[in-house]
């Protein structure tokens, strides 16, 4: 771990400066990041977790999370791709035909985007309910519907579409995964700007747009099972967000006890509030990373991670905006109000809180369905 | 004492079998016998515990009759005495009294006292807390002799002999009184907690023996061990209370179903089984702790007994809360847990107090 470690900073040193004196004051466009997961993909990076025949380094979850970290502790730019990366990819090693599996390099260097077509107006928490149509017709598939809140709508080549392909079957039996390009005719991609004014997630419609059959993911109906067995790549994750929200609540403090301005007991309460909370998280986070080290399979630490890590990095936006007083709704202080605008999506993204604990009680408890 | 010689399968198999123990020789029926019988001692649960069990023995070297573990076993002795509510002085005789005694330093003192207490034969117990906000003090007349009142001694009545830690005309010292002996006038309190007795110990000029010397920083490291010993108590409390309220919320009948579909009650369950894992996570961290980093001991002391001194109460206080009527019952066993968890939490600092002290160490406040 410490030779990877190693080897990955000295990689940095020299990447992220290049990156940096090529985009210049362009470091925030779009283009700029895919240059930047590029290089990260061509340093086997940003595709550690990838089996060696994919291109990529075959690291467990441990070690891959610890390069995330050592990547963000530089200040190095998000990776735009992450869904194709850390979803699409892996269910295109899993369930992909020859064909389908030539995507995953395109993935890696973001000649091709990708996105999730799950969520419908109709359909969030309740995703099997989704009513986007997929009709056969000869050798293709004829879709109708609209999915909304796609992340990376707008900038995506390809879209994991999950779409009712038999409408008779239960909920859940009758959904299948596709791959739809998304110049295919028939496709329409609107931007929804969202509360902190950003437009990171699209709307996307059908009518009528025709994919070969040869698109299906998996088996026909079994989008669901599909799509399931992946989602979970992304969940260890929840325990590095653990430990970041507590390095986060740290430095937050160290910053407010070192400003010249008297901490008022009733501020200096809430910080170490939180901080005791987020010290209890990272313990809870640090528990589940070593049963991964030891081989064990994270049960129900990660809902209730991700419902701890959801709940407390909201307050901790509360609390930054708070501080900022007047300066937070001036927008003087830009950082405290979209950080606060944007922590909003905590609780919502990813299941929501409430669907979170639903799933606490009812798998967890085995208390009774509603 | 060591940080731990375990693994975290050994101490499972521990747990259990010191569930399996208790759950026979503790069971509610027989907690609510010995309350009634105002001893404040179940001696067969105590000698199965200590002469059997070994566990009075756990923080005590080998050399002194003891296995020679650490916090991260302890801990798990501690929550499963608590979620079995045990009328047993573990806390004061099997934690308190051996970390006092070998955080002194005095060799004499561990030979002449620890013996006894590994075999549960000697119960010994901590006043630490000044009664009526007088500090007790140590005066040398040819000899030490202790004048002032503690506070919240627990199991006093049942102890033998009684750490008392006073100030001394140099600073602070520990004392061991003979709690039947002359200027001891051990007043029981009212306590709200019904398992484990306290009382009011007046020092009348007492003729105590010194332990050891200046006992400033050895109190600081006791207090931070206390924390994380009655954080392990509220963690085994919450588990069970947990466990209680699921359990009826599966089985009450309203309104055509089981409540527990209900997300009213449903949430409330899920937010007490993340916060029993959020402070079992805080517990088993705390307790490996190696108890000479001080430092690091005294900061994770201070998280563990804030969160557990928050989320503890808040748990039984719903549990009552999911039952109804009944949970408002003498008859039902959520008094029982919320008394002692009530308890547990003002010991050594409720979450207020190790906020206020986080807050000192962390910069915030001078
Ligand atoms: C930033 C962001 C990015 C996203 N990216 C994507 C993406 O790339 N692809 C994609 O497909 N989706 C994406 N989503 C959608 C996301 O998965 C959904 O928003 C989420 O699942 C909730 O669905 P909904 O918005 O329809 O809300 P609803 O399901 O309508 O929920 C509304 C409210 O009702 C509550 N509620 C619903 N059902 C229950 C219940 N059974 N019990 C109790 N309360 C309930 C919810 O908790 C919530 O408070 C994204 C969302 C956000 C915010």
């Amino acid at each position: 771990m410490e030779e990877l470690e190693g080897e990955l900073r000295i990689w940095l040193n020299d990447a992220l400066p290049a990156w940096q004196a090529q985009w210049g004051a362009d470091q925030e466009t779009w283009d700029a990041k895919c240059d930047w997961q590029r290089r990260m993909a061509d340093g086997r990076w940003a595709i550690a977790s990838w089996p060696v025949e994919f291109g990529g380094r075959g690291l467990g979850t441990l070690e891959v999370l610890a390069i995330e970290d050592v990547v963000a502790s530089y200040g190095a730019p998000q990776i735009p791709g992450m869904i194709g990366l850390k979803n699409v990819a892996p269910t295109l090693m899993k369930f992909g035909n020859e064909e389908q599996r030539k995507h995953v390099a395109r993935i890696g260097n973001t000649d091709e985007v990708w996105c999730q077509g799950f969520s419908e107006p109709g359909a969030g928490s309740d995703l099997a309910s989704l009513r986007t149509r997929a009709v056969i017709d000869g050798d293709e598939f004829v879709i109708n519907g609209q999915k909304v809140w796609t992340s990376n709508g707008m900038h995506a080549s390809h879209m994991q579409l999950l779409a009712r392909t038999d409408a008779d079957a239960p909920k859940h039996k009758g959904i299948s995964a596709i791959i739809v390009p998304m110049d295919t005719p028939g496709v329409e991609v609107r931007p929804i700007k969202q509360i902190n004014g950003g437009a990171e997630f699209a709307e996307v419609f059908f009518t009528d747009a025709r994919v070969p059959l040869a698109n299906l993911i998996g088996p026909l109906h079994d989008g669901w099972g599909v799509t399931m067995t992946t989602l979970g790549h992304e969940r260890a994750g929840v325990a590095v967000f653990a430990g970041r929200l507590e390095a986060r609540i740290r430095s937050l403090i160290e910053e407010v006890s070192k400003s010249d301005h008297a901490v008022s007991p009733v501020v200096a309460d809430e910080l170490v509030e939180h901080y005791v909370e987020s010290r209890v998280l990272g313990s809870m986070g640090r528990a589940m990373l070593a049963k991964i080290a030891e081989g064990g399979t994270p049960g129900s630490e990660q809902s209730v991670i991700k419902m701890v890590w959801s709940e407390l990095s909201q307050r901790v936006d509360t609390t930054i905006m708070e501080l900022a007083g007047v300066a937070g709704v001036t927008g003087d202080d830009n950082d405290a109000k979209l950080g606060y605008l944007s922590a909003r999506s905590a609780t919502i993204a990813a299941g929501t809180s409430d669907i979170v604990k639903n799933i606490i009680g009812d798998r967890v408890l085995g208390l009774p369905r509603e | 004492m060591k940080t731990s010689t375990t693994t975290a399968a050994e101490r499972s198999e521990f747990r259990s079998s010191v569930r399996d123990f208790l759950s026979s020789a503790s069971p509610e029926t027989r907690v609510r016998e010995v309350i009634a019988g105002g001893t404040g001692l179940d001696e067969a649960a105590w000698k199965g515990l200590s002469a059997d069990l070994g566990i009075t023995g756990l923080l005590i070297p080998e050399e002194f009759g003891g296995q020679g573990m650490g916090m991260a076993e302890m801990v798990v002795a501690l929550e499963e005495a608590a979620r079995a509510l045990a009328v047993v002085p573990l806390l004061s005789s099997g934690v308190l009294a051996p970390l006092a005694i070998q955080l002194a330093g005095d060799a004499q003192a561990n030979a002449t006292y620890l013996p006894g207490l590994a075999d549960g034969s000697s119960i010994m117990t901590l006043a630490g807390i000044d009664g009526g906000g007088v500090t007790t003090q140590a005066r040398d007349e040819n000899g030490w002799s202790l004048y002032g009142t503690k506070t919240a001694v627990l199991n006093a009545q049942i102890a033998s002999q009684i750490l008392v830690t006073a100030t001394t005309p140099t600073g602070t010292g520990l004392f061991v009184v003979d709690a039947k002996g002359l200027g001891v006038v051990i007043t029981p309190q009212d306590a709200l907690d019904l398992t484990r007795p306290t009382a009011l110990v007046t020092l009348e000029g007492a003729p105590a023996v010194r332990i050891g010397g200046e006992y400033s920083e050895a109190f600081g490291t006791l207090v931070s061990l206390g924390r994380i010993a009655t954080s392990a108590e509220l963690l085994g409390m919450s588990e069970k209370l947990m466990e209680v309220a699921v359990d009826y919320a599966k089985t009450r009948v309203q309104f055509g179903k089981p409540i527990g579909a209900f997300q009213a009650i449903k949430h409330r369950c899920s937010e007490m089984f993340a916060h029993v894992e959020s402070m079992r996570a805080a517990v088993e961290t705390a307790a490996l702790v190696d108890p000479s980093d001080t430092v690091a001991l005294h900061e994770q002391a201070l998280v563990v007994k804030a969160y557990c001194s928050r989320f503890a109460p808040w748990i039984a206080e719903a549990t009552i809360q999911v039952h109804g009527g009944i949970g408002f019952t003498w008859e039902h066993c959520a008094h029982l847990y919320l008394r002692r968890v009530k308890t547990d939490e003002v010991l050594f600092g409720n979450a207020l107090v190790c906020r206020d002290e986080l807050q000192q160490l962390l910069g915030l406040t001078a």
